[in-house]
């Protein structure tokens, strides 16, 4: 149940190029930003979306190449799908609904029905066959859609978004849920969504889109730690510099040098943890060998913690606590001190 | 409220009124169910019933296929299609008869001589030639009404079904059809309305033979002069159809209305 | 003689003024003319008549009151007369509703009867002409219609409805010839016009109008007689409406009718002169 999806669509000014692999028991999550192209690719994998170029297989059979006028209709794919917006037949009870891919299987009534109900118990939802479904939360509404999907038995598993349009608690509540499904999925599962926290929780190997194109892919622990695009870095939350190496210094295009703590050759990125950088109100003549000045331009309050926006040689952020800010005066205009010691730096080729 | 908008709604009011309560007034309540007994008013509304129904199955069948095509193909030509089935619509309703004559008649018709000397079919004077009469312009109202209704559904309702293994057949009938019924009854209401009424086309293509082609409308001018009883029974029995329709439609024409 | 071309524009504007004047005290003169003029013509010969008549007439006068019309305004100048042709049935019910109608012909004294009973004709009827049935069948005759029996095969036969003076003497014609027509093949027309267009121009086989309307048809039907015995014998009366505004040009109108000229109009359409009165 693996998948091997290089697609390639062309869609009105959208240019999708992505190949993107998954293996059987493997969580492989599509990140990107709106207008990636996520979307597009997942359709093209489900047969909704036929592709301009490109092959995609499922367990080795193609069921997509133009080039050899190979397409399947997505009735035949076996591939289930769980949409942002659930997409729950507004016109079919909830038992109905869960019961659908089976009846249009040709499974006989009765044994649809309680093979649905099965699934529905097993979202904890057994007591609901007979309502509507737009009377049920939204997060009720995906934990149907999601046995919708399963109760087919699939070979492959996509999930478009599936925590966007709930809010903060449900989002949570149906990320465990999903966490325990998709384990427990024996096929492939492809998850595109825009929240990091998803990936982070739910994916093995990340995939980052960005328009139309495949950004930088990895194990999720690798993407976090080492981003390659402004937009991951951004999602991850680190400040992201690049730079050329020279011997113990990276260089930037700004002219200043970041100290190193071992020798850098070459074009490289360099990481910084917003929580690594301390603030001064005065050159701080430490053992920290990166000191730079310059001046608040912004703060940003996260709970107790806030992120101050530093504008100077090297513009970073840095995320200190709500009482220093206080104790310290930080406010926009204040001439500060920022440093980061050689050592917390997470340097990397480009 | 400006006084001069109220004035003229009350005058464009009494307008539609008017005429409505001269009729109910004028009318002979007391004689109406011997009135509708003789037999050129059972003819009448029998073959009314039996043809609009007809009709307006007619248009089904045939109809929602085409606001099927209409709404989701695209093809070189479909605004010209589109506009060819609304024509009906604005023609008069006699001039479509007489467009009508000019396919089917027996001498001259484009198809007509043929149909006639291959099959021995002839639409002209007869029963087939009302449904035919009506279907031509009823079905635009319903084929509108269906397509309006097809592209303002959510089309990824479809894409959902088929992802779950529905093929294309089992898409539409338990995912688009259910999807656009409120669309469906109210065209078929439109269709069947406007197959009851229609009298331009039915009298020039089918003639006015009581008892095969003449339907109420015809019926009405017909005893308009001899038998003005029957003839405003008939009209009558019209007028409690259309209300009858307008009250079936009403959530489709005013629903929006009824909201907020 | 004018000239466009003109040294500024404000000239011209004088000029389009100037003509603009000179209209307006045309159209004023012209006007008061019009106006005066009949008054003053009839104040100077009190027997020429004027003004405008509206004449309701069976449809199988058509073609002969229309030029019956046409003749009768030349010879009266400053007159008009207007004509609303239809089933004679249709238009005792607009004379009844109150339709403006100075004159009413009809093609039988049952719908002038109706009229005088119901009192809007008070004044004796004139008889002006008659006429005579015939059948009349698609060019060339392909069915082979030889007389009222063969009208009971064909499949669709077109008549006038009952209540129009044509339908009602076709009726008669038949039930005397002992011919039933099954009705599920007849078709009725609102006149005899519409009756004979249905043979004419579409796909009937036969129809009963009057031998007037087949001589109007001309080539795109062929007539096949009825026997003066097995005929009916149309007569066609003619009278004032009683609320004429203009009595005196409607009379006119009917003295027109059976006067030598009128006459010898109505027999070219292929009338028959109107049954002697004594």
């Amino acid at each position: 149940m693996t998948l091997d999806a290089a697609v390639q669509v062309q869609l009105g000014s959208l240019e999708l190029d992505v190949h993107v692999r998954a293996a059987d028991g493997e969580t492989v999550a599509v990140l990107g930003p709106n207008g990636a192209g996520k979307s597009t690719f997942l359709r093209a994998v489900a047969g909704i979306v036929p592709l301009t170029g490109g092959r995609v297989a499922i367990d080795d059979v193609v069921v997509d190449e133009p080039d050899h006028d190979e397409y399947v209709v997505p009735e035949r794919r076996s591939v289930g799908v769980v949409f942002q917006n659930y997409l729950l037949f507004p016109h079919l009870s909830v038992l109905e609904n869960v019961a659908f891919g089976l009846r249009s299987r040709g499974v006989a009534r009765s044994a649809a029905r309680r093979r649905a109900q099965d699934w529905l118990e097993h979202v904890n939802l057994g007591e609901y066959g007979g309502v509507n479904p737009t009377s049920l939360s939204g997060g009720q509404q995906q934990r149907v859609a999601l046995a919708r999907a399963l109760v087919t038995e699939p070979r492959l598993l996509l999930l478009d978004e599936p925590l966007a349009a709930l809010d903060a608690g449900t989002r949570t509540d149906l990320r465990r849920v999903l966490r325990t499904e998709l384990t427990r999925f024996g096929g492939a599962r492809v998850l595109v969504t825009h929240d990091l926290l998803d990936a982070v929780a739910l994916a093995d190997r990340l995939v980052v889109l960005e328009h139309g194109r495949v950004a930088q892919e990895g194990s999720v622990a690798d993407v976090v730690a080492q981003p390659r695009s402004r937009y991951v870095a951004d999602l991850v939350g680190i400040n992201w510099l690049r730079g050329v190496g020279r011997d113990h210094g990276v260089e930037l295009e700004t002219g200043a040098t970041i100290v190193t703590a071992e020798s850098v050759v070459g074009d490289v990125y360099v990481a910084i943890h917003p929580h690594s950088i301390t603030l001064y109100l005065s050159d701080p003549m430490g053992s920290a060998r990166n000191v730079w000045r310059g001046h608040v331009t912004g703060t940003d309050l996260l709970g107790d913690r806030v992120r101050i926006h530093v504008d100077g040689e090297v513009p970073v952020v840095a995320e200190v606590t709500a009482s220093a800010v206080a104790d310290l005066g930080l406010r926009d205009g204040v001439d500060v001190w920022a440093s980061v010691k050689a050592t917390d730096l997470e340097i990397y080729p480009v | 409220m400006p006084l001069v908008a109220v004035l003229l709604a009350l005058v464009a009011i009494a307008f539609f009124v008017l005429p409505l309560v001269g009729l109910l007034l004028r009318a002979p309540w007391s004689e109406i169910w011997s009135d509708l007994n003789n037999p050129a008013a059972r003819d009448a509304m029998r073959l009314s019933l039996e043809c609009s129904l007809w009709s307006t199955a007619l248009s089904i069948v045939f109809g929602v296929p085409l606001a099927y095509v209409l709404a989701r193909a695209r093809f070189p030509g479909r605004a010209l299609v589109r506009a060819l089935v609304v024509l009906p619509m604005v023609l008069p309703p006699v001039v479509g008869g007489i467009a009508l004559l000019f396919a089917f008649q027996r001498n001259h018709g484009l198809v007509g001589g043929w149909l006639y000397d291959t099959f021995g079919l002839q639409f002209t004077f007869s029963k087939t030639g009302v449904i035919l009469a009506e279907t031509f312009v009823a079905m635009p109202f319903l084929v509108i009404t269906v397509e309006a209704g097809l592209r303002s559904m959510d089309r990824r309702y479809e894409d959902a079904a088929a992802s779950l293994g529905a093929n294309r057949w089992t898409v539409f009938r338990r995912v688009t059809l259910p999807l656009i019924r409120p669309a469906l009854f109210a065209g078929a209401a439109l269709a069947w309305a406007r197959a009851l009424g229609e009298f331009g086309a039915t009298i020039t293509f089918a003639g006015n033979i009581q008892g095969r082609t003449q339907t109420i409308p015809l019926a009405v001018y017909n005893l308009l002069e001899t038998d003005q009883g029957t003839a405003m029974a008939l009209s009558l029995v019209l007028l409690t159809v259309s209300i009858i329709v307008l009250v079936l439609l009403r959530d489709h024409w005013f629903g929006g209305l009824r909201d907020s | 003689m004018w000239s466009w071309k003109f040294r500024d524009p404000s000239e011209m504007e004088q000029r389009v003024k100037r003509v603009f004047r000179w209209l307006l005290v045309a159209m004023v003169i012209a006007a008061i003319g019009l106006v005066g003029g009949t008054g003053v013509a009839s104040a100077a010969k009190p027997t020429k008549v004027s003004g405008t008549i509206t004449v309701s007439a069976a449809a199988s006068l058509t073609g002969a009151f229309q030029k019956m019309g046409t003749d009768f305004q030349k010879r009266n100048p400053g007159t008009t007369v207007t004509f609303n042709f239809a089933g004679s049935s249709a238009l005792v019910t607009q004379i009844q509703g109150g339709a403006p109608a100075d004159v009413f012909a009809s093609a039988d004294g049952g719908n002038m009867q109706k009229l005088v009973t119901s009192g809007n004709v008070t004044t004796e009827p004139t008889v002006f002409a008659s006429n005579v049935l015939t059948i009349v069948v698609k060019p060339g005759n392909p069915k082979n219609v030889k007389s009222l029996a063969d009208l009971a095969t064909l499949s669709v036969v077109s008549l006038c409805a009952p209540a129009v003076p044509c339908g009602n003497y076709a009726n008669q014609v038949l039930a005397q010839a002992g011919v039933t027509i099954p009705p599920a093949n007849i078709t009725r027309g609102a006149d005899v016009k519409t009756t004979l267009a249905a043979v004419a121009t579409g796909d009937a086989d036969a129809a009963i109008v009057y031998t007037t309307d087949a001589k109007a048809a001309g080539t795109t039907v062929t007539a096949v007689p009825i026997p003066a015995w097995q005929n009916a014998y149309a007569i066609y009366p003619i009278a004032p409406v009683a609320s004429t505004t203009n009595a005196a040009l409607a009379n006119a109108w009917i003295k027109y009718t059976v006067s030598p000229a009128g006459q010898r109009t109505l027999q070219s359409f292929g009338f028959l002169p109107p049954p002697p009165t004594e």
